[in-house]
């Protein structure tokens, strides 16, 4: 029972932390998506609190936490008035309904979310990334009170010069009385699948919409990251939305949505630096944009800096100055890039490796089940029957060409990230944007459509 | 964005229900393919099932003895042994190989000194480690069973460190 009281108290602080970001950036979302994108931003402002303790070398404690986060948390808050107006506006006369078409869907939903959520709950976090990196630091740091523990008095296998964001989540969550942590990685999943699916009901038949999602939350590998702490889950999230917020402003040109997404692309990089490659490339999608809607260079230009230099900041505080400069270990990113690097052949065959052992192999259908290959279907029939995508969908499918071929790309240029780990977890992030892409093939929507009609008409 | 603001009313009771048997046929249909079968099978029911006995055990050692296995396990023993032979807290710990503990007779998936930190607290170094030398105790198997001494000579420590090997 304490435990869910502690559960609700910290999930509603996060809520509040992450309506106060919302309200200071200033974005109009419809209310479905209000909820759940508080909560996912109030978790990210949290794993920023005792990393930037140790920043300030000050000592991790309960009450240096906790009332850090109060005060963040506070300060996020300080036009709370007005964004709590907006909110009463935004959710007046709005009415959350269930039809009876979505219920034995929801039902499915729930009973894949409570086993997921169980399993993060009862079990320690296991993979060994984390138990000597992160989760082992976590726990010296809430015996020692700093970050740069004893843990660091131990050969180093490179697990634990990673940015802070596990470690710092871990901390809060230990502290707050649950020994294995791990369980905001559920709050991530249930507010992601949330707003992934009212992200889909935006555009489809709910019936639709609830197949959709049922097929993305049964890709194994995917399922499995819900309670398997690491890193790839919760990135493959803050870069999709940093990616949905993005498309928003290619659609409204309105600044505040990049600038949004800059700051959720900024979490992406906190929680996998290497993501800012992927910001980077995002890049010829702003300029394209850009130009499409006439927007003007000066426009174009401080979308650009809005979108990048939050990533570019993070970036630089979370690896440059942390695991260079605090941590006590050597870690050189440099040391590690292959000397190698023109080599054609070498970057082929690294391309090849990832399609053949991940994509087009039954371990491949053992990784992520057939969402490859239902995405695939939908794009060839969309190309074949329509001929054309919408500019939603050419969005999503160009993100999805860039972490298709950034990753194989990285194995070549950093050896030691591997096919089998490193790109197989970096391909999460292919699948919420591949459900969107789908959602936006106008042969879904205008199947969706037609169900809308067929259903609304007198029988 | 190709907003879809009519796709979702009420409508006819009827055709709400037909729409509803038809996304299921759909999601049956999906679940047939047999990599989503195995997901199924392993994962959602066979976590359930796990759940019905896990809701009931819910001591914390016991949740890791069963998430980590003989790592975690073996790892507690040793450290078992030296809290009861020392309790100097400077210990550093030589680890044998797994293929020693294998060839005498032990499946014990030796883990890296930070996890073995992490789940005993007691500093390990392995044999190949440059600091393998600093070990003040080691650890030993015979007859398939595991002990701890602590170093007496740097004879005796090169010895065990091409023993461990």
């Amino acid at each position: 029972m304490t435990s869910f009281l502690i559960i609700f108290f910290l999930t509603a602080v996060q809520m509040l932390a992450g309506f106060g970001l919302l309200t200071l950036f200033n974005v109009t979302i419809k209310p479905p998506f209000y909820l759940s994108l508080a909560l996912l931003l109030g978790i990210a402002v949290f794993s920023l609190v005792p990393f930037i303790l140790q920043l300030l070398n000050l000592p991790v404690t309960r009450v240096t936490v906790f009332t850090s986060i109060f005060i963040v948390t506070f300060l996020l808050n300080l036009k709370f008035k007005e964004g709590f107006k907006n909110l009463k506006s935004l959710f007046y006369n709005t009415r959350f309904t269930i039809r009876m078409y979505e219920a034995p869907f929801m039902g499915f939903i729930c009973i894949i979310i409570f086993v997921s959520v169980w399993r993060c709950f009862y079990f320690p976090p296991t993979p060994v990334d984390v138990t000597s990196g992160a989760e082992a630091v976590a726990e010296y740091t809430v015996r020692e009170h700093t970050m740069i523990n004893s843990v660091f008095q131990l050969p180093q296998n490179g697990n634990s010069l990673k940015p802070a964001f596990i470690t710092s989540l871990q901390v809060i969550y230990k502290m707050a009385g649950f020994p294995f942590g791990q369980i905001w990685l559920s709050s991530i999943f249930i507010a992601f699948t949330i707003f992934l699916y009212h992200a889909i009901s935006q555009l489809l038949h709910r019936t639709l919409a609830c197949i959709l999602l049922i097929f993305f939350l049964a890709i194994p590998e995917m399922y499995a990251y819900t309670f398997m702490l690491l890193y790839d889950y919760s990135n493959a999230v803050f870069f999709f939305l940093a990616v949905f917020f993005c498309i928003r402003y290619f659609e409204e040109q309105s600044l505040k949505d990049i600038a949004f997404a800059g700051l959720l692309m900024a979490f992406a990089v906190y929680m996998r630096p290497e993501t800012i490659l992927l910001c980077g490339g995002f890049l010829p999608a702003v300029f394209i944009n850009s130009i499409k809607h006439k927007a003007g260079l000066k426009k174009m230009l401080t979308a650009t800096a809005m979108f990048l230099m939050p990533a570019i900041f993070i970036y630089w505080v979370s690896v440059y100055l942390y695991i260079h400069n605090y941590l006590p270990v050597v870690y050189s990113i440099a040391g590690q890039v292959n000397k190698n690097l023109v080599d054609i052949k070498a970057i082929l065959h690294s391309f090849a490796e990832a399609n053949t052992s991940l994509v087009f192999s039954s371990q491949g259908i053992v990784y992520y089940g057939y969402f490859i290959f239902i995405f695939l279907a939908f794009l060839v029939a969309q190309l074949v029957f329509k001929r054309k995508l919408n500019t939603a969908a050419k969005n999503y499918l160009y993100c999805i060409l860039l972490v298709y071929l950034v990753y194989p790309l990285l194995t070549h240029v950093l050896p030691g990230a591997s096919i089998d780990y490193t790109v197989k977890r970096a391909f999460l992030k292919l699948f919420p944007l591949m459900v969107l892409f789908i959602a936006n093939t106008s042969l879904l929507t205008g199947f969706s459509n037609w169900i809308g009609k067929w259903q609304m008409r007198q029988a | 964005m190709a907003h879809n603001n009519n796709a979702n009313g009420r409508g006819d009771v009827k055709r709400q229900l037909l729409i509803m048997a038809a996304g299921i046929v759909v999601v049956i249909l999906f679940f047939i393919l047999p990599a989503n079968t195995t997901w199924i099978k392993e994962k959602l029911v066979g976590y359930w099932n796990d759940f019905v006995v896990q809701r009931k055990n819910l001591s914390l050692e016991e949740r890791k003895t069963k998430r980590f296995g003989t790592t975690y396990s073996y790892s507690k023993q040793i450290a078992g042994l030296l809290a009861a032979k020392t309790k100097n807290k400077q210990v550093l710990l030589l680890m044998p190989s797994v293929a020693y503990f294998k060839k005498m007779g032990l499946d014990y998936p030796v883990p890296d000194p930070i996890t073995f930190y992490y789940f005993t607290d007691v500093k390990t170094v392995q044999v190949q480690d440059s600091n393998a030398i600093d070990a003040n105790w080691f650890v030993t198997v015979s007859d398939k069973k595991i002990s701890v001494d602590s170093v007496v000579s740097m004879v005796q420590l090169k010895d065990s460190i091409s023993a461990f090997k």
